[in-house]
């Protein structure tokens, strides 16, 4: 078998959350292409939670909607769990539940396991129990898996170290399911062999983590924020190697992360803090997006660098604030009132995520505007496997700002005036000692030299010279990622989405016989690659994770004179995407309409 | 012409002609905030005036034109300062805003700011009403009060010291904006103060809040003014020679060796260190609907937020270098470890 997913149906609250990761990072060290999707409800305790991991053996890991097993320890959603089944697959449930035999078919073969009375064998603690029940079914599906004893418990030891009576317990607890299984349950997976070499030099991380590594080690040096899901392990992971990696000797902070009161002050600091010359970063989600609107708009207009990371739920409104999307991009893009457009962008793996740490702090301050960052919660907070990040170390991009020294050889200083023609005027920062240092930054019309103006003139080509920075700047921001080989049709995707749009063109093309062309947006205004992609290709099917298409609209918006090629694809149930979906979705389409 | 201690004359500390109504209070504040910033000897490239929206805000364009200014959001003043300030520690960060800007729109950032106590200086120029869109009451309106067509005001005022104290703040003045004897001292004072010092000025507004109905107005402020005392500042550099302490004057220590001098006037037992005393006077004030002006409470034992947050404390967040910040390689490698 060269492709397994399987679903572990818990409720939330009951501890699963480190039983599934120590799962997944056992079948990594196998050597297994994996991924781990954790479909969780917005709650604390006792609804309904899925944890899918799949195992392929070409790398093709994006979530899928059909399953073969499932591990059921949530009774109540027993019927809906086994709803994702395909027919053939097996069921371990727990037998210690009351549930309805009948229920289960003759398509599914089924085991019970006592779960609980034999955690109850371990430890007599009601608290120590909940959590030990979890790590039963990774003994039991260790077995099913064959993974060795030894292996699982190397990871439980790395897992949680430090902490021996833990570690102990957890160990006897794997092993007891372990047992158990081998005695008693009479199926095993018939999987391929993996190649243990396979992820000798890779990672498994979540995004966020990336993402604040990435920061950290791109230079910010202040963040605030408000806490939100999916974005607040970027602000915790921040502030937790931060204060190793960016206290120094003296014990003293090089940085400062400030949780806000409210978005509306935890960007307004930002451009406090941008302003004053730091490389200032406020993580958030849509809610939050929303309400910082307004300071957007200053960020674009008063030309003060700033950097949003929008870590992306389902929306609108409060929405599926534990579920997938990539619903803010249109938002994003022209956040705030009047005319603006602000670079966006859009990693689409865990490496990304920590690349454009750096990169989204250097164009902030290169082009001295707001970039949004637009992840999501699918790379934010599951794990995903990653090349080894590394920092490539090269000198920040502090952009134009001018010295005491600088200011001595010019003859005067304006804050707004265009001398390299690149729409980038150059700035100082407060504290400057200088006498013509000061300026008066202002979220009104104004003059080259920052004074009030009302003069449509002046207004006019101030709103088109910050028309022309912006669009100036596309070639510089990180360019698509593409693929293409002179075929007739392309798919489109950006961020999170890639890994099932490779997978859909390789379904294409191994079932179908349809080639591709592949093409991922990394940033917005679109790269001149972008259009050239465009132009070479009859048909171009643009995936979204929203229902809008909305990447498909901003293309159309640009380049209208691709309507008849254009086709959106879109995705909107809260779930990542699904392979199959999308090239049966394509496959549909292309059906229809064959030119 | 006579210059400060830096060598710098007064004009330099002048900025734009104010384009505010003439005889606004506003522009009597920025006159006193230019007297007291060149008589503490306040480096103009360190000052940075940082401001939200309305009339009071506009002003931080008329005073020290070398420096930095911020006029931002309307309610934001209070997060953009600190975030302007934790980069900086250096700057000098004199804060201007109203009443609509910290009493409503802005309240959240204006309680948490004095919760985080940021070093700052923190000035709201306080009418009772949004002048820049024509008269209406803004929430320090006091009950009963009326706007210009004679519409009273059904609702509680939001006294600002009363909140900034319930909010942690360390330094409390009100004064009003006619009292340059009064407000040069205390803005002074605030200059030395090592947390957020927060002065409430009541500066009456001569087109929307001058009438009989307004407790805001020039004739109501001069006949209801309470003033708990006659106040002096004195500079860290000038000995105290006379023993002020003789019951009727008391000496509050900055926390930089420089003192106020507080000459008791209304209430000869009122003391500024003493919290739950200056709660009591500042809501019975708010009760008779009189203004009580003076140093209202001074809490010297203060922790800033550069303090308590442990930013580096001999060179600023943004002067630090890649080299100095940056971790080394193989911490990135250590980290990597954990994930496999």
């Amino acid at each position: 078998m060269n492709n397994f997913s399987f679903t572990i149906s818990t409720v939330n609250g009951s501890g699963s959350q480190s039983a599934n990761n120590i799962l997944l990072k056992s079948l990594f060290r196998k050597g297994y292409p994996v991924s781990g999707k954790n479909i969780f409800p917005s709650n604390i305790a006792g609804l309904p939670t899925t944890y899918s991991i799949r195992i392929n053996k070409e790398g093709f890991t994006s979530f899928e909607n059909e399953k073969q097993l499932l591990v059921s320890m949530n009774a109540s959603t027993l019927k809906q769990d086994m709803s994702t089944l395909k027919k053939g697959s097996v069921i371990i449930y727990n037998s210690n539940l009351k549930i309805d035999d009948s229920i289960f078919s003759a398509h599914h073969q089924s085991f019970g396991v006592p779960f609980k009375n034999l955690a109850r064998e371990i430890s007599k603690s009601p608290n120590m129990v909940k959590f030990l029940t979890n790590m039963i079914y990774v003994g039991v599906l260790s077995h099913c898996l064959d993974l060795e004893v030894d292996h699982v418990h190397q990871v439980i030891n790395d897992s949680f170290a430090n902490k021996p009576a833990v570690v102990e317990n957890n160990q006897k607890a794997m092993l007891a399911g372990y047992e158990y299984a081998k005695e008693n349950i009479d199926f095993k997976v018939d999987l391929f062999k993996p190649d243990t070499s396979k992820n000798k030099d890779k990672v498994l991380i979540d995004g966020n983590t990336a993402s604040a590594l990435g920061l950290i080690y791109g230079g910010c040096n202040f963040m605030s924020w408000y806490p939100i899901t999916p974005s607040s392990s970027v602000a915790e992971q921040y502030e937790k190697y931060a204060k190793t990696l960016l206290t120094t000797d003296e014990n003293q902070s090089q940085f400062a992360c400030l949780q806000a009161e409210d978005e509306l002050s935890a960007i307004s600091m930002v451009l406090g803090a941008g302003w004053s010359g730091a490389r200032a970063v406020t993580p958030t989600s849509g809610p939050g997006l929303s309400l910082m609107a307004e300071a957007a708009g200053l960020s674009y207009f008063a030309e003060i660098p700033a950097v949003i990371w929008d870590v992306q739920r389902a929306g609108p409104s409060t929405g599926l604030p534990t579920r997938t999307m990539q619903g803010d991009l249109s938002s994003a893009y022209h956040l705030s009132h009047g005319d603006t457009e602000h670079i966006v962008l859009i990693p689409g793996t865990p490496a990304e995520c920590f690349e454009m740490g750096e990169i989204s702090l250097n164009l902030s301050e290169e082009l001295q505007t707001l970039v949004i960052v637009l992840s999501d919660l699918d790379l934010g907070m599951n794990q995903w496997i990653s090349p080894e990040i590394e920092c490539q170390f090269q000198p920040w991009k502090r952009g134009k700002v001018l010295q005491k020294e600088d200011l001595e050889k010019l003859e005067s200083f304006q804050r707004y005036e265009d001398i390299d023609k690149d729409g980038v005027c150059y700035r100082t920062l407060p504290g400057t000692n200088h006498a013509s240092a000061g300026y008066f930054t202002r979220g009104t019309g104004h003059d080259t030299d920052a004074s009030y103006s009302e003069n449509p003139e002046v207004f006019e080509a101030l709103l088109q010279r910050l028309k022309f920075k912006i669009e100036n700047a596309k070639n510089q921001l990180p360019a698509p990622q593409v693929q293409d080989n002179k075929n007739d049709v392309g798919i489109l995707c950006y961020g999170s989405s890639e890994p099932a749009a490779l997978e859909a063109l390789n379904i294409l093309k191994r079932e179908h016989k349809i080639n591709c062309d592949y093409l991922r947006i990394k940033a917005l205004p679109f790269h001149d690659q972008v259009q050239d992609f465009l132009t070479h290709h009859k048909k171009v099917f643009v995936i979204d994770v929203n229902r809008d298409g909305q990447m498909h609209r901003l293309i159309l918006q640009k380049f209208p004179q691709f309507w008849n090629s254009l086709t959106s694809i879109t995705h909107f149930n809260g779930l990542p995407v699904d392979a199959q979906d999308l090239s049966q979705n394509i496959l549909t389409h292309l059906s229809k309409d064959p030119s | 012409m006579s210059e400060n201690a830096l060598g710098i004359e007064k004009k330099s500390y002048k900025g734009s002609p104010s384009t505010l109504c003439v005889g606004c209070g506003h522009d009597s504040i920025t006159q006193h905030l230019v007297s007291a910033l060149y008589e503490t000897n306040t480096p103009p490239h360190l000052i940075t005036k940082i401001s939200g929206i309305g009339c009071s805000s506009k002003t931080t364009n008329y005073f020290v034109n070398q420096a930095h200014g911020f006029n931002s959001i309307h309610g934001r003043m209070a997060p953009v300062a600190t975030g302007a300030k934790v980069a900086n520690k250096d700057l000098k960060i004199i804060g201007i805003s109203g009443d609509g800007d910290s009493a409503s729109i802005g309240l959240g950032g204006f309680v948490h700011l004095l919760r985080r106590n940021v070093p700052m200086v923190y000035i709201v120029e306080n009418n009772g009403v949004y002048g820049l869109t024509k008269g209406q009451f803004s929430a320090t309106a006091d009950l009963g009060s009326t706007v210009k067509s004679g519409a009273p005001n059904y609702f509680e005022s939001v006294d600002l010291c009363a909140l900034a104290m319930t909010s942690g703040a360390s330094f409390v003045a009100r004064a009003f904006s006619g009292d340059k004897k009064q407000l040069v001292p205390l803005i002074s004072a605030a200059l030395h103060h090592k947390g957020t010092a927060f002065i409430d000025i009541i500066s009456p507004c001569v087109t929307f809040a001058n009438h009989e109905g307004s407790t805001k107005s020039f004739n109501y402020v001069k006949s209801n003014k309470l003033d708990l005392q006659e106040i002096g500042f004195v500079p860290q550099a000038e000995e105290v020679t006379a023993d002020y302490s003789d019951g009727e004057s008391t000496l509050v220590k900055m926390h930089d060796g420089s003192y106020l001098k507080l000459t008791k006037i209304n209430d000869k037992n009122y003391d500024p260190l003493n919290y739950m005393t200056a709660m009591s006077k500042v809501k019975a004030a708010q009760k008779e609907q009189s203004i009580l002006t003076g140093l209202i409470y001074h809490d010297p034992e203060t922790e800033d937020l550069l303090t308590k947050e442990n930013i580096l404390k001999n060179k600023a967040l943004v002067h630090t270098s890649q080299k100095d910040f940056q971790p080394k390689a193989d911490s990135l490698k250590n980290i990597m470890n954990r994930y496999r």
